[in-house]
């Protein structure tokens, strides 16, 4: 357990940057179905490359230097019929083949656990290890918009929130490491505690994914996967750095992983990060007092035995994010004037320091997974985790001890156990119980009420493949109780809520060598969030009173999702439609008239439940015209209609287009050259409702973006850069789901240099 | 195996603490202003006093404001204007106007006058910087009329420079003005 302490640095490693297409990683391990043990010297041989490896001792192997598409694997092994297994290479990938060592039951080779979590019908995105690299030092919710059908709802460049097919915060449920993150995720401002330098791979799941995942999952789910374990010696480390011209900032990450030469069954890793920035500059004006700083820790140490394996880990995320100055306003005569000015109306010289109004977190997660084998039927996999979030936010007025306005510490118990039978007729599963507590306590201005919330669901899911057909089903059963306590001088009442919902979703695929076709449906679930039913009063800065309504029901989500992809040599189209009736939709609605209060009139917001209907389309489609040059292409489009009140849904993404091409090349000495560009266009949002906005959507915008990289030799390492530029013609727009859009534009050009730097000692055999 | 025990112990531990949720202190905004009163002492007649309230003892948002009085001056007339600002939701009550005062340089109070004619109002008091704050003035009326006077004040820290438009309101507050 001590290492734990000793641990707190940095990364593996593995991967050799590329921005390369044909540079990709298939990585994985084969094991004996039954005993789960390793299959030393299996033959792993790619039909495609007509290259090959064989399995070492621990029967791990490694393909390098791979192309994207699909990859057939013909695996043998000494006693075993050899079977061919198709897998689509988009990122670097880790499976775990399971060979069928019984010669009465010869029948497949097996996939029972692979990197990306999630292998169901829902339409689901990644963003590899490689890529990771290349936007490295940015927030979590700017990396997501990369993904077709991923917005992100923003409070400055600072901070940004995911939003998928138009739905975030409690709609859209983050995973990190097998853990659900679980804080005030309720709050428009209030970002993701999320470090994105620990994670090897980001996976998005959209659609409703609440089966497997609980309540919450209607808008989907964003999967931060760790880089695997090194199955060496040796231990594995990296360095990345950034740069960042806008706002003079930088981020650094180390990353260490290795395994125990003492205690071969032990394996570690280790991350630290660092991100800093002054205040982010517009083309005309710099934003005054939005300087951030971050910083980051996260370990944990795995053991491995032949019949279970378990991992602890420990990770803490730490941020002061300041708040533009020219947007914490008291009241809507402030808010008229803060409109009609064209340039914010606090304007400071560029600075990296922080001051009121900021929001200071700290994020702390310790988790414990373990798998044990349950005889030759299956494995029992039990994860448990503790969380604790502390949000601390200072407004302009100074209270009387110094301390925070507003002070949220919500802590977050929760356990999980699934058993995941062995393949029978074709058909994997799962069936799982999972139980959660939470506490809540408020010091300071009141916002949100403390509470007690215990939430239980048991699941059931299955797979059935059989090429090229594979269909799933699943269903799930959460029940939650939600106590909260009010204190109003004189007495504590407590108010306990009750809510049980039933999830479930089904799935249908096809698959051919080229085409591959599914089709989801499926429907998840949500209670009202806690500021959604007891919110009461002014939320400060924002000159706005609101009222949670207390007798407000679950929001449940009827999600259709139907998906096609095409892939040629040449040709790769991704086509994804969606509609998504949502049942008691929780939305705030303005009041009529606004309050009159001794600072000015204030408008007075109202959560209302509604049935909303979302519907939308994500393309994506890429083109080779020749060697290792490609075009792109892109759309996103989404319409959120008010069934019940026949109008448009406000702060709803609009249509995006999006273009490019990628030019792989290699010069004279053999060296590697990405260069890319893309062009993005947001059309403006004409689809709001008649409800008065502050001010209308801005217009529409076209941002380009450029990057190149390549590789520089250090005797033995490979050192890989690349230098990017956004929005690259230095355009002053606004953009509709930013909440500064009232007050200032959004950031102008940033010029980034990003370098990753791999270290590998030695490989010590004693 | 161990590491799933002393999780499960840490989470024992943190449910038996729960009673930190089930007992929430009780919610009062601190600094809040509820009250806004004027002041105004005839200046050829100390024994001429008048006092206006504007009173919202519950604060923003609840029940609507208790009193919101009518200020009505004799034409051509000065006065000492003095502004108090008060938390009435307490007791005993806050006073609000003495923190201002104490944090002059972040403060400063607004009189909109509409139609400017009615009224003057001229800064008497200052801050460490010898800027105004505007909590001690004279008011001085000519014709009589009738229009609406504005009590602003302002949250200013480090940005103070006189104009009204910028930094955070804590007050607010628009009198019917009538001069006789």
């Amino acid at each position: 357990m001590k290492y734990l302490f000793f641990i707190l640095w940095v990364l593996p490693v593995c991967v050799q940057a590329q921005h390369d297409s044909c540079r990709l990683k298939l990585s994985g391990y084969v094991l004996d179905k039954q005993s789960h043990e390793a299959l030393a010297f299996a033959s792993v041989y790619l039909s495609q490359s007509e290259t090959g490896t064989i399995t070492d001792l621990d029967g791990h192997f490694e393909l390098n230097d791979l192309c994207p598409g699909d990859a057939d694997l013909v695996i043998s092994h000494l006693g075993c019929q050899s079977r061919t297994f198709r897998v689509q290479l988009t990122g670097d990938t880790a499976y775990t083949f399971h060979l069928e060592h019984d010669s009465r039951e010869l029948n497949e080779v097996v996939v029972t656990e692979h990197r990306e979590a999630y292998t169901g019908s829902l339409p689901t995105s990644s963003i590899s290890s490689v890529r990771l690299q290349a936007i490295s030092g940015k927030p979590l919710g700017t990396m997501l918009k990369e993904v077709p059908g991923v917005w992100t709802l923003q409070t400055g460049p600072s901070i940004a929130k995911p939003m998928i097919h138009g739905l975030h915060s409690n709609r859209v449920l983050i995973v990190q490491d097998g853990v659900r993150q679980e804080g005030q995720q309720w709050g428009s401002e209030h970002a993701p505690e999320i470090d994105p330098y620990t994670a090897g791979e980001i996976t998005l799941i959209q659609g409703a994914a609440g089966v497997r995942y609980g309540s919450d999952a209607i808008g989907g789910v964003i999967l931060v996967q760790p880089p695997p374990y090194p199955t060496d010696t040796a231990v594995h480390g990296s360095i990345s750095l950034a740069a960042f011209s806008n706002s003079l900032g930088g981020s650094g990450a180390t990353r260490w992983s290795g395994q125990s030469k003492k205690l071969p069954a032990m394996q570690w890793r280790a991350t630290g990060s660092y991100r800093l920035g002054g205040d982010a500059a517009t083309p005309n004006y710099r934003l005054a007092n939005t300087a951030f700083r971050e910083n980051n820790l996260s370990g944990a140490v795995k053991w491995s035995k032949a019949a279970w394996q378990t991992e602890l880990g420990y990770s803490r995320f730490s941020t002061d994010l300041g708040i533009l100055s020219a947007s914490h306003i008291g009241n809507l005569t402030d808010l008229e004037i803060a409109l009609q000015a064209d340039t914010p109306l606090i304007l400071r010289d560029f600075s990296y320091y922080i001051q009121a109004p900021y929001q200071h977190i700290v994020h702390q997660v310790i988790r414990s997974f373990s798998t044990f084998r349950t005889g030759d039927i299956g494995h029992l996999d039990l994860n448990i985790a503790y969380q604790d979030n502390h949000r601390q936010e200072y407004d302009l007025h100074r209270m009387s001890d110094g301390g925070p306005a507003l002070d949220l510490s919500i802590g977050t118990a929760l356990a999980e156990a699934e058993w995941k039978h062995r393949s029978f007729m074709h058909t994997n599963g799962s069936i799982g119980i999972s139980a959660m507590n939470q506490q809540n306590v408020w010091t300071g201005r009141f916002f949100i009420p403390n509470f007690i919330s215990n939430t239980a669901g048991v699941f059931w899911m299955e797979n059935w493949v059989s090429l090229p057909w594979k269909a799933e089903a699943g269903v799930r059963y959460d029940v939650r109780k939600l106590r909260s306590f009010r204190n109003d001088g004189e007495a504590i009442t407590e108010t306990t809520r009750n809510f049980s919902h039933l999830s479930w979703s089904g799935g249908i695929g096809w698959q051919q060598e080229r085409l591959s076709l599914s089709f989801n449906s499926g429907s998840a679930w949500r209670s009202p969030s806690i500021n959604e039913l007891y919110a009461a009063g002014l939320h400060h800065g924002a000159a706005a009173l609101e009222y949670g309504d207390p007798d407000l029901q679950i929001e449940t989500s009827w999600q259709n999702s139907l998906s096609a992809k095409w892939e040629s040599a040449r040709l790769q189209i991704d086509l994804g439609a969606y509609v998504n009736l949502m049942d008691g939709f929780i939305y705030l609605e303005p009041q009529a008239p606004p309050a009159l209060t001794i600072a000015g009139a204030f408008p007075v917001f109202a959560y209302k439940q509604t049935n909303a209907r979302l519907t939308g389309m994500d393309a994506k489609i890429s083109y080779t015209l020749f060697r290792e040059f490609s075009l792109e292409a892109g759309a996103a489009v989404l319409r959120a209609w008010d069934i019940t009140n026949n109008d448009w849904i406000i702060q709803m993404p609009s249509d995006r287009l999006t273009g490019g091409f990628h030019w792989h090349f290699h010069d004279g000495r053999d060296q590697g050259w990405d260069i890319s560009a893309g062009i993005t266009h947001i059309l403006e949002q004409s689809r709001v409702p008649d409800t008065e906005d502050y001010a209308p959507p801005p217009a529409a915008y076209t941002l380009v973006r450029m990057e190149a990289g390549s590789e520089l030799h250090w005797g033995n390492t490979v050192v890989n850069w690349s230098l990017s530029a956004d929005n690259l013609f230095n355009t002053a727009f606004r953009d509709y789901l930013d909440r500064y859009r009232y007050f200032a534009d959004e950031p102008g050009r940033d010029i980034s240099l990003h370098v990753f730097i791999p270290i590998q000692t030695k490989n010590k055999t004693s | 195996m161990k590491n799933t025990l002393i999780i499960a112990a840490a989470a024992a531990m943190f449910i038996s603490s729960c009673k930190d949720a089930e007992t929430p202190q009780p919610e009062n905004e601190s600094e809040l202003i509820t009250t806004v009163r004027l002041d105004l002492v005839n200046q050829s007649d100390t024994t001429d006093v008048s006092t206006f309230y504007f009173r919202d003892n519950d604060g923003p948002g609840g029940l609507d404001p208790l009193q919101w009085d009518t200020v009505r001056l004799a034409a051509g007339t000065t006065y000492d204007l003095t502004i108090a600002l008060l938390d009435e939701s307490t007791l005993p009550n806050g006073d609000i106007s003495a923190e201002v005062e104490e944090e002059g340089t972040d403060h400063q109070l607004f009189f909109n006058i509409d139609p400017a004619s009615l009224l003057a109002v001229d800064y008497n008091d200052s801050d460490d910087n010898g800027d105004p704050v505007g909590l001690v003035n004279v008011a001085t009326t000519s014709s009589t009329g009738a229009g609406t006077l504005t009590v602003i004040l302002k949250h200013q820290p480090g940005i103070k420079d006189g104009n009204q438009n910028t930094g955070e309101t804590d007050v607010e507050v628009e009198f019917v003005l009538e001069v006789l």
